[in-house]
């Protein structure tokens, strides 16, 4: 009885010493933001890097309500040292020294990401998912939510690649909200995209059927007889879909003159009757 | 010899459709219209129209799901329609040929089209079915095959694939994509001037519903039919 309320005290009394470290810390964190924001919640303040202006307003309220809200400023911006900041940095050296904090709490997907064609080429966390209002990747105005990763990725990306996805199934049943068609994503991955040629990559000529194979049952080597990525053209492998368009574009409107043309005829005889 | 009077003849009834003609005809319509406006929506993802009927049936993998259904049913009313004429010649020991076209459907057609540029006095006569309606009917069975075989590759691109390269079911597509426009069209102008805006039975003909035409109609629309059905019944048909 006594070792059990004695336990009870020590329990009690251990949980409102963490809770209290705890507030501390937060609110260490929120008059740090205060401090910080104090500054940078001026719509005006900017400075002109690289021939640029670059705003370095932060929008308060957008940030507390971002998944990151809680966190000090310095969680991802390490480079500040002091106010005033003694050596700023704009342009890729900050993406650069932002994105390695991100490393900091999310290891596993940068982890991953480093072996991606993205991170190859420079794109950054924030390219997709932004800096100061990242939200959780399930709330559909996230940049990174499933119906508007065709803009996301069309930042970079344009042509037959965007244009094709657009027009597709998997496409067209994403933009109306389709919670099963095949986005960007899931067929290429997210943190670990690779060019199609490396036979690592999800859409390798390797890898290709089992991808499709994800909701489409079976593993097929004909998945990967065509091309994905392809608008009607005459030549080139978007032409068995450009024939097949053209075929019924003319049966309709040859069917349908030839109806037409028999109506009026028709009204006109009972025209002349009448 | 006794002429019926016109009341007479618009109180006699002759069946035309039977109840088995009758349903088939309700399945594919009502399977028809789902799937245009559903498939119209998927079409033209980008429309308004597209964005309200997403949200009447509550998102989009639903509304998908009910032009599958719609599929289906039409699916079905095909099948019926084929095992009810093989059930048909089986039991009659005959095969109705009364729909395949002849050569006195082109003779007809010609006919028509002078008869309403007035180089003709002479209105064809038609039997049981008119050229435009075995019209109809081959377009349907061709739509049906067309739209049936491409739906069904996209459906189950996964069974496809076995058989058929990747571009082979895009193509599909695009066949199904654009066929559709035509069927659309061809019922909503061809199909609807014949049956509903044709001042003899405007707003709408009832023998989808109840299988019956009057004998005055029968004299107008299929002379032919309505000579030989009268001849079959020992009665003397009126000539001309
Ligand atoms: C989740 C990480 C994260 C947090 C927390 C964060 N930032 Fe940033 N910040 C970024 C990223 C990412 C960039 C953009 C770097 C780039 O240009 O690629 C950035 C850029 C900036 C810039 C430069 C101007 C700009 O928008 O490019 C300022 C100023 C700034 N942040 C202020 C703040 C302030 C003030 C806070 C705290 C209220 C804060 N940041 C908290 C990630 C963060
Ligand atoms: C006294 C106003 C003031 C306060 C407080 C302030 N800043 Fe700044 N900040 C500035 C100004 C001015 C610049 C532009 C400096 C320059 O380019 O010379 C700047 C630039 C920045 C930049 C972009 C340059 C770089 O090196 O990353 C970031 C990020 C930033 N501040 C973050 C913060 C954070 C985080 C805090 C809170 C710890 C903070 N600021 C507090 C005024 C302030
Ligand atoms: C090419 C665009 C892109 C880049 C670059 C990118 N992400 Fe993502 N990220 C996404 C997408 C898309 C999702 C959503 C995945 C989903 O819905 O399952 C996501 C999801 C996430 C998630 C939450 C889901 C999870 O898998 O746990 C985190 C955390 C995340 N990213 C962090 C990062 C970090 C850190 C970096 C930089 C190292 C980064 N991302 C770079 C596109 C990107
Ligand atoms: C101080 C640690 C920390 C840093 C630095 C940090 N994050 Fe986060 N991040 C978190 C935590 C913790 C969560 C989960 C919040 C929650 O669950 O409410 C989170 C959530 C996210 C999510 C949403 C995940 C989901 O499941 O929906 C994304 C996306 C994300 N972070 C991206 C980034 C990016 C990009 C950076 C760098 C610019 C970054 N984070 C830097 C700690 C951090
Ligand atoms: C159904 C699966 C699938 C979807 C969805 C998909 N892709 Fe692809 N993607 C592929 C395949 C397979 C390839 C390999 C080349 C090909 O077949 O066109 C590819 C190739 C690419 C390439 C390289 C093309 C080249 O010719 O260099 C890019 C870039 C790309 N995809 C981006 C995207 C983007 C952005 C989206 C979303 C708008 C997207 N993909 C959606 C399967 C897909
Ligand atoms: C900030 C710009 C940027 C964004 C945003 C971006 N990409 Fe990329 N991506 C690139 C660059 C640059 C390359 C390398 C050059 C190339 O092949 O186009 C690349 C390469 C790729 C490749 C490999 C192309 C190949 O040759 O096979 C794929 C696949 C790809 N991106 C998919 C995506 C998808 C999916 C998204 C959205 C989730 C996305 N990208 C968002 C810039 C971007
Ligand atoms: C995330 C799941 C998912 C993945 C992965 C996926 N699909 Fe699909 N796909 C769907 C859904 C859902 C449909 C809608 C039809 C259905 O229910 O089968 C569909 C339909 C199709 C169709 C028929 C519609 C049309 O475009 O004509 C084709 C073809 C197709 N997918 C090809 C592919 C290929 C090729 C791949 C692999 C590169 C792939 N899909 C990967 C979910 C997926």
């Amino acid at each position: 009885m006594y070792w059990v309320h004695a336990r009870r005290l020590l329990f009690t009394a251990g949980l409102a010493l963490t809770l209290a470290l705890l507030s501390q810390g937060a609110v260490l964190a929120a008059t740090e933001t205060d401090a910080c924001i104090a500054c940078h919640s001026d719509e005006d303040l900017s400075i002109t890097f690289d021939g640029q202006k670059i705003s370095l307003y932060v929008d308060p309220e957008a940030y507390q309500s971002s998944v990151h809200g809680a966190f000090p400023c310095t969680a991802c911006h390490s480079e500040i040292d002091g106010i005033p900041h003694s050596n700023p940095i704009y342009g890729d050296e900050l993406s650069i020294a932002v994105s390695k904090s991100c490393q900091n709490c999310h290891r596993d997907i940068s982890d991953e990401f480093s072996s991606s064609i993205h991170a190859s080429v420079g794109v950054t966390c924030a390219d997709c998912h932004g800096s100061h209002s990242i939200e959780r990747v399930d709330s559909p105005t996230s940049t990174v939510y499933r119906t508007n990763l065709d803009d996301l990725c069309a930042k970079c990306h344009s042509g037959e690649v965007i244009e094709s996805y657009r027009e597709s199934f998997h496409g067209k049943a994403v933009s109306l909200g389709s919670q099963e068609a095949a986005t960007c994503t899931t067929c290429h991955g997210t943190h670990d995209i690779r060019p199609f040629t490396d036979p690592e990559s999800r859409v390798s000529e390797e890898n290709l059927p089992t991808t499709c194979a994800q909701c489409h049952g079976e593993a097929n080597a004909n998945w990967t007889k065509g091309k994905e990525h392809v608008t009607r053209a005459p030549t080139g492998p978007g032409a068995p879909m450009y024939y097949t368009y053209k075929f019924f574009i003319w049966l309709t409107l040859g069917t349908i003159t030839v109806l037409v043309v028999h109506i009026l005829i028709e009204l006109y005889g009972a025209l002349r009757r009448a | 010899m006794v002429m019926r009077t016109v009341e007479e003849k618009r109180e006699r009834a002759f069946e035309r459709f039977n109840i088995h003609h009758r349903i088939q005809h309700i399945m594919m319509f009502t399977s028809f219209i789902l799937l245009a406006l559903t498939g119209l929506a998927i079409k033209y993802n980008e429309s308004a129209y597209a964005a309200v009927l997403t949200n009447i049936f509550g998102g989009f993998d639903s509304m998908y799901r009910a032009h599958l259904v719609g599929a289906v049913v039409m699916l079905a009313s095909c099948a019926y329609h084929l095992l009810y004429l093989l059930v048909y010649a089986v039991w009659r020991r005959e095969i109705s040929t009364a729909v395949f076209p002849t050569p006195q459907d082109v003779k007809d057609l010609f006919q028509n089209l002078s008869y309403n540029l007035g180089l003709t006095k002479q209105r064809p006569e038609f039997d049981r079915y008119s050229y435009k309606e075995k019209f109809d009917y081959w377009a349907v069975f061709w739509g049906i095959f067309i739209m049936g075989g491409s739906g069904l590759i996209i459906w189950f691109p996964g069974i496809a694939t076995r058989y058929f390269p990747r571009w082979l079911i895009d193509s599909a597509r695009e066949a199904h994509a654009e066929e559709a426009m035509l069927a659309i069209l061809a019922i909503f102008i061809w199909h609807m001037y014949n049956v509903h805006f044709n001042p003899r039975f405007f707003p709408m003909s009832r023998v989808w519903l109840d299988g019956k035409i009057s004998e005055e109609l029968m004299e107008e629309e299929h002379p032919k039919e309505l000579r030989r059905l009268l001849r079959q019944k020992g009665e003397q048909p009126d000539e001309g």
